[in-house]
């Protein structure tokens, strides 16, 4: 129903992730950009978080055989279908046969792709999502590969006829600025326990990093200069949590991301507030890092705030959702 | 039981019952996680044992609707008061046997092993397959065991340079610890022997084969 003709790398399908299978040593998956993804699936109807594309930079192709009402969210990217540019934050529904392209995004580093009903795609441990590195989950998207829809998606699109132009809502959700995609905020980052290690406990605040473009799923290692540690103990390895700020031998700091391992042994010395995992997913190999303190309550009260938003949007799409698909 | 409550980010806390690697502290670790788990607190998404510390991912809207982080942790404290000194049998405490085929291909460095320790071939199987071993945490890969109880005569500071590649099954012994990569991975620790049980198999309605709390025993069979 759904074929991918040209995709770019680190792309592939995810759902809300494995929440329940941390203590067997499966990493959490789930979209790095849980904010995008969560959206477009509320522009399309979907219960959150259905199965999605998350889709890395360079340049994907798409070829939907049935008609869909998809979604498009996350880095600011070109879309056409066809010729027709298409726009993002808002459902468009499809017809039969349309060839849906993205271009490197312009800024940012993810664009996701929802689809009315989510892709069905094998469920393995409960979840759709990918976790590669692990061994788990449908493989990193590829050229040639096939994805199920469902019968809603099939419903759904139903409405327009085979050949015609997408049909876009004229309306959109102002969901972009959360993400900062031009990268000028400071990320917020709480306190790690070993932080007292370290020559100078403030320095993850008092100088800039870059991104490593070996950065993946997994882990976001950070780029400057190494931070010095005044008392190299040996640490028993302990629980970590997509986040986590860890502190290698060589003094990098690297920050662990959704398909991290559960259990690590190197110092601690920050967490990132859980909706500044985000931005960092957006955040591009030439971009500069910065990390601002935030106490553990805030960051809370920030990522309940967040949801309490989706909320209310998706009280408003929902009324806007019925209007289109009834037309 | 003495522990420390910290915030792991905000999304988790960690209770840190100690900070070394010991069998007697495992115990308590599996007995505190095992309890936590039966107060199925509606906040609390999973729980991560490891040697000595347990995490409690957290579910924030749960968390704030249930009484906030103040009223988790006063039932995390009466919880774990009630459990005392005396542990009784962990519910997880099954007793599994590894049966492993030792040196030759399926253990490539045990030739290398017996001539750093100066000790025979046949005495490092015999001292790797003696002790019955605990699960103190899984992580590193899904299924991978760390196990806890090696003899101290086998312990030995990793390979100077890591294989690309070891393969799924090996049963290997690093630093002091010993354990079994349930997927073919670059590794550094020294390969002993090769199983043919699936630590991990997501298909399965129990994925892991070794969970943490259980015990186990490296059987040497024969090719």
């Amino acid at each position: 129903m759904f074929e991918v003709l040209r995709i770019a790398p680190l792309s592939s399908v995810q759902d809300a992730g494995r929440l329940q299978w941390r203590a067997l040593g499966v990493p959490l998956a789930g979209p790095l950009d849980d904010w995008s993804h969560a959206v477009a699936n509320m522009l399309v109807g979907n219960p959150n978080p259905s199965a999605a594309l998350e889709i890395g930079f360079g340049r994907s192709e798409f070829l939907f055989e049935r008609p869909a009402l998809i979604a498009l969210t996350g880095a600011r990217a070109n879309v056409f279908a066809g010729s027709v540019a298409l726009p993002r934050w808002r459902p468009v529904q499809i017809a039969a046969g349309t060839r849906v392209r993205i271009d490197p995004a312009r800024d940012g580093q993810r664009v996701y792709l929802a689809v009315a009903g989510g892709f069905d795609t094998a469920l393995v441990l409960g979840s759709r999502s990918s976790s590669p590195g692990a061994g788990i989950g449908v493989e990193v998207l590829t050229r040639g590969q096939r994805l199920n829809l469902t019968s809603k998606s099939d419903r759904l699109g139903q409405l327009l006829p085979p050949g015609s132009p997408p049909r876009c809502a004229n309306w959109w959700v102002d969901a972009e600025p959360l993400l900062d995609l031009e990268g000028g905020a400071a990320l917020r980052l709480m306190t790690g326990s070993h932080v007292g290690l370290l020559a100078n406990p403030y320095a993850p605040y008092t100088q800039d990093f870059g991104l490593s473009r070996a950065s993946n799923r997994m882990a976001a290692p950070l780029l400057g200069a190494p931070l010095s540690v005044s008392n190299a103990a040996e640490l028993v390895s302990e629980p970590v949590f997509p986040g986590t700020l860890q502190l290698p031998p060589d003094g990098l700091p690297v920050l662990l991301l959704a398909d991290a391992q559960t259990i690590g042994g190197y110092p601690r010395i920050g967490h990132l507030a859980a909706v500044d995992l985000a931005r960092i997913a957006q955040r591009r190999p030439d971009s500069k890092i910065r990390f601002e303190p935030i106490g553990v309550e805030a960051a809370r009260r920030l990522w309940i705030w967040r949801r309490q938003r989706l909320a209310r949007m998706a009280i408003a799409v929902s009324a806007r959702l019925h209007e289109i698909l009834l037309r | 039981m003495d522990y420390e409550c910290l915030a792991l980010g905000d999304r988790a806390l960690l209770l840190q019952f100690g900070s070394c690697v010991d069998d007697s502290l495992s115990a308590h670790v599996q007995a505190a996680a095992s309890a936590i788990t039966k107060l199925k607190h509606s906040a609390v998404t999973s729980i991560v044992p490891a040697y000595a510390a347990v995490a409690l991912e957290l579910d924030l809207i749960q968390l704030e609707r249930n009484g906030g982080e103040a009223e988790l942790r006063s039932q995390i404290e009466a919880c774990l008061s009630q459990l005392g000194s005396s542990l009784g049998a962990l519910d997880s405490d099954a007793l599994i046997e590894i049966p492993t085929r030792y040196g030759g291909d399926d253990g490539p460095d045990l030739s290398a092993v017996s001539a750093l320790l100066k000790c025979p071939e046949s005495e490092i199987i015999r001292l790797h397959t003696a002790p019955t071993y605990r699960v103190a945490q899984v992580g590193f890969q899904p299924g991978f065991p760390y196990l806890l109880g090696l003899h101290p005569s086998l312990h030995l500071a990793r390979r100077t340079s890591p294989r690309a590649r070891v393969p799924a099954g090996s049963v290997a012994i690093g630093g002091a610890q010993t354990g079994i990569y349930p997927q073919a991975s670059p590794g550094g620790w020294h390969l002993l022997g090769r199983t043919d049980l699936r630590l991990f198999d997501a298909s399965r309605l129990a994925p892991a084969l070794l969970v943490p709390g259980n015990r186990v025993r490296f059987v040497a069979i024969n090719s």
